[in-house]
C-alpha cells in the first residue's frame, strides 16, 4: 500500500472514527477535522511506521494541512535528510 | 451612555475609527468600519424579524465576521448564542430548540452540515452569510447583500444594562447543557476589570485562541474594545499546530495571549521559539485548568520578558481572582489561583454554609458584578447556584463547587471539585453527562467514566461499559454512536467493553478503584499516591 493511501486510512479511521473517506484536497485542520490531540497521534505514527523524524519546526500548517501536502513533505523529508549526521 | 458591549466599538470609532479592531490573517477591520458593518449587520437582523430579547446563534468557522456576527446581533437588541462548530449536529440542534433560536450567522464552510440540520425541526428561517444558492430551505443573505442592504447608522433599538447579551452553554451533569446568561453590566465590568488589571491600550493587540463559545473569548473580545485594542483573531488551523500559531504570535505582533495551559505547554514543547522573536509579547494569561508549575517554568525562562498571569473563574462569574506568577522555585508546588479581584467578594464556607476556620478547605463562593443573571429556563439549577449572606446586604453569591483553601500569604489554592466536573485542555465536563449519554446508547448497561493524567499537562477521560444481555457492540461502534451526542473533548480517550463493574459495597459502580487500576496500568499509580500523600 503506497503512503497517500496509508495516511488516509489511519486519519479518516483512526482520527476520523470511519466519517467517511477523505478527500486528498480535504483540510484537515477545519473545524470537525483532527484535532490538536489527533495531529500529535498522527505526527507518532508517522515516525513510528515510517521511521521519519518530524522535528517541530516542520509540524505546521504548510506540511499537514491535506494529504496532498503532507505527502510531499514526507517525501521530501524521507529523500534524504537536509542536513546533520 | 456607555455601559453596553457594543457601545465600545462605537464609542473608539467616534473618538478614533482609523484604529486597528480586528485581524484575521490579512484581512483587518479598523473601529470605524467594524462599527458601519455592525449596524448593516443589526438593521438586516431587525428587518428579518429579529426583536429586542431574541436569541441569535453564531454557528460559524472563525473569520473577519465573527467580531461583526457578535456586536451587530447585540446591536438588533438580541443576544447572541455561540454555537461549536465542531459539535455533533444533534447537540446543536438541542441548544437551537433550548433558546428558541430563529436566526443563525454561519459561513460557507458550514453548509453541509446546515443541510443536516435542515432534516430536523429547529425552527431555524434564517440564515446569514451563506448565499441563497446554497439550496438551503431558509432565507439566505450573504455579508455582500448585507452590506448592500443594511443602513450605515445603527437602529433604534433600546437596549438597557441589564438584558441579556450573550448565552453560553456548557455541560451539565444530567445530559442536557446549560446555558448561562451574561448580561451586558456583567460581561463590561469583567471586561473592564481586565483592562484595569493587566493595563491594556489601545498600542495592545490581544488575540484570540479561544473558540466563541468558550468563554476565554469574552475577555478577548470586549476587554479589546474597552481598551481601543485590536483583537487578532488565531484561525482554527493556527490552533492545532504549535509552530503555526507561535510563527502567527511573532508576525501579527500579538501582545496579549489569553488561553488554556494545554495551548502554552505545547508552544512550549513544539513551537520552535528558538527561531520566533516574541518580543512583542508581553503578557501570557492563562486559565481553564491547572498549569504545572514545572512546564510554566520552563516556558517562563524561554520568555523572561513576559509576564504569566493564572486568571480563575467559571463561566458563571467570568475572571474573579488571579495570581501573576513570580519566580517558580517548586516543581511540585501547584500554581496558587491568587486574590481576589478588587470588585468581588468571597466566602470559603463549609458543609453547612458556615464559614471555615482560616487556612482551612471549603467551598468557594463569589459575589460580583461580573456574575451571570442565571441559567437559561432552568430554575432547578438556578435555586441551587446561588447563597444570599444572611448580612444585611443580602448579597447574592454564586456557588462555584470548586474547593479552596486560602494559604498563609493570603492567595487562594485551588484544591478540587466538590462534584464530578472535570475539565480537558480547559474545556468543562461533567462526567456523569458522558455515562448518561453512554446508557443512552440502546446496547449499552452501565457505564464508568473517570480521568487520569495525560502527559501533556492535562486530563484524559477513560471509560468503560458493560453491554446488555445479548447486544454485541465493539468499543469503536459505541464511540462512534457516542461521538453523534457529545462535544469533541467530552469524547472518552479510551473505552473498554467490560463483562463487570467492581462493586462498592453499596453496590454502586466503584469508579475510585477503576482508575486506580487505569492509573496503576500507566505505571503511575505509586507517583499520584506520593504526590497526594
Amino acid at each position: 500500500m503506497n503512503l497517500r493511501q496509508a495516511l488516509k486510512d489511519y486519519i479518516s479511521t483512526e482520527l476520523l472514527d470511519d466519517a467517511g473517506q477523505i478527500d486528498d484536497d480535504e483540510n484537515l485542520l477545519a473545524d470537525g477535522m483532527v484535532d490538536s490531540l489527533g495531529m500529535l497521534r498522527l505526527v507518532g505514527f508517522i515516525e513510528e511506521t515510517y521511521g521519519i523524524k518530524v522535528p517541530p519546526e516542520d509540524f505546521v500548517i504548510e506540511n499537514f494541512r491535506s494529504i496532498v501536502v503532507l505527502d510531499a513533505y514526507l517525501a521530501r523529508a524521507s529523500a534524504g535528510p537536509a542536513g546533520g549526521a | 451612555m456607555t455601559g453596553l458591549l457594543h457601545q465600545q466599538v462605537d464609542a473608539v470609532a467616534s473618538r478614533a475609527p482609523g484604529l486597528p479592531a480586528v485581524q484575521y490573517l490579512d484581512s483587518v477591520l479598523d473601529y470605524g468600519a467594524l462599527a458601519r458593518e455592525t449596524n448593516r449587520l443589526a438593521n438586516v437582523l431587525v428587518a428579518e424579524g429579529v426583536s429586542h430579547g431574541d436569541r441569535v446563534g453564531i454557528y460559524m468557522d472563525k473569520s473577519i465576521h465573527t467580531a461583526v456576527a457578535l456586536y451587530g446581533i447585540m446591536k438588533a437588541g438580541a443576544a447572541y448564542v455561540p454555537l461549536d462548530p465542531a459539535a455533533p449536529v444533534e447537540r446543536i440542534a438541542g441548544l437551537i430548540r433550548d433558546c428558541a433560536i430563529r436566526c443563525l450567522v454561519t459561513s460557507p464552510g458550514r453548509r453541509r452540515v446546515l443541510r443536516s440540520l435542515f432534516e430536523r425541526e429547529t425552527g431555524v428561517d434564517c440564515l446569514i452569510g451563506v448565499t441563497s444558492e446554497a439550496g438551503l430551505p431558509a432565507r439566505c443573505l450573504s455579508w455582500q447583500e448585507v452590506a448592500d442592504r443594511g443602513a450605515d447608522s445603527a437602529p433604534q433599538v433600546e437596549v438597557r444594562p441589564s438584558d441579556l447579551a450573550y448565552i453560553i452553554y456548557t455541560s451539565g451533569s444530567t445530559g442536557t447543557p446549560k446555558g448561562i446568561m451574561h448580561s451586558h453590566a456583567s460581561g463590561l465590568a469583567f471586561a473592564r476589570w481586565a483592562v484595569a488589571e493587566y493595563g491594556f491600550t489601545q498600542e495592545d493587540r490581544l488575540s484570540n485562541h479561544a473558540p466563541l463559545h468558550f468563554d476565554l473569548s469574552i475577555m478577548d473580545y470586549f476587554g479589546a474594545a474597552v481598551a481601543g485594542a485590536a483583537i487578532v483573531i488565531v484561525p482554527e488551523e493556527y490552533t492545532k499546530l504549535p509552530a503555526s500559531y507561535s510563527k502567527l504570535v511573532e508576525d501579527q505582533r500579538i501582545t496579549v495571549l489569553y488561553t488554556v495551559p494545554f495551548a502554552l505547554i505545547q508552544m512550549l514543547l513544539r513551537g520552535s521559539l528558538e527561531q520566533r522573536d516574541m518580543s512583542a509579547l508581553r503578557w501570557a494569561i492563562f486559565g481553564g485548568e491547572p498549569f504545572p508549575p514545572a512546564h510554566l517554568r520552563a516556558l517562563m525562562e524561554r520568555l523572561p520578558h513576559v509576564r504569566f498571569d493564572n486568571l480563575y473563574g467559571p463561566a458563571e462569574v467570568n475572571g474573579c481572582v488571579h495570581h501573576t506568577v513570580g519566580r517558580i522555585d517548586d516543581d511540585e508546588a501547584p500554581i496558587p489561583i491568587g486574590k481576589v479581584a478588587d470588585c468581588a467578594d468571597i466566602l470559603i464556607i463549609d458543609d453547612h454554609d458556615a464559614p471555615v476556620a482560616a487556612g482551612e478547605i471549603g467551598e468557594l463562593l463569589v459575589c460580583t458584578p461580573t456574575m451571570m443573571q442565571g441559567y437559561w429556563q432552568r430554575d432547578d439549577l438556578n435555586a441551587l447556584a446561588f447563597y444570599t449572606s444572611t448580612g444585611a446586604g443580602k448579597d447574592v453569591y454564586y456557588r462555584t463547587g470548586d474547593l479552596v483553601a486560602q494559604r498563609d500569604d493570603g492567595l487562594l489554592r485551588f484544591v478540587g471539585r466538590m462534584d464530578r466536573q472535570v475539565k480537558v485542555r480547559g474545556y468543562r465536563i461533567e462526567l456523569d453527562e458522558i455515562e448518561t449519554a453512554l446508557t443512552a446508547i440502546d446496547v449499552v448497561e452501565e457505564a464508568a467514566t473517570y480521568t487520569v493524567p495525560d502527559d501533556e499537562g492535562s486530563q484524559i477521560i477513560h471509560a468503560q461499559v458493560t453491554l446488555r444481555p445479548g447486544a454485541d457492540a465493539t468499543s469503536a461502534q459505541v464511540i462512534k454512536r457516542l461521538k453523534k451526542k457529545l462535544s469533541w473533548y467530552a469524547i472518552p480517550a479510551k473505552l473498554t467493553v467490560e463483562d463487570s463493574f467492581p462493586r462498592t459495597q453499596t453496590g454502586k459502580i466503584d469508579r475510585r478503584l477503576l482508575r486506580t487500576q487505569a492509573l496503576d496500568a500507566a505505571g503511575r499509580g505509586s507517583a499520584e499516591r506520593a504526590h497526594s500523600a
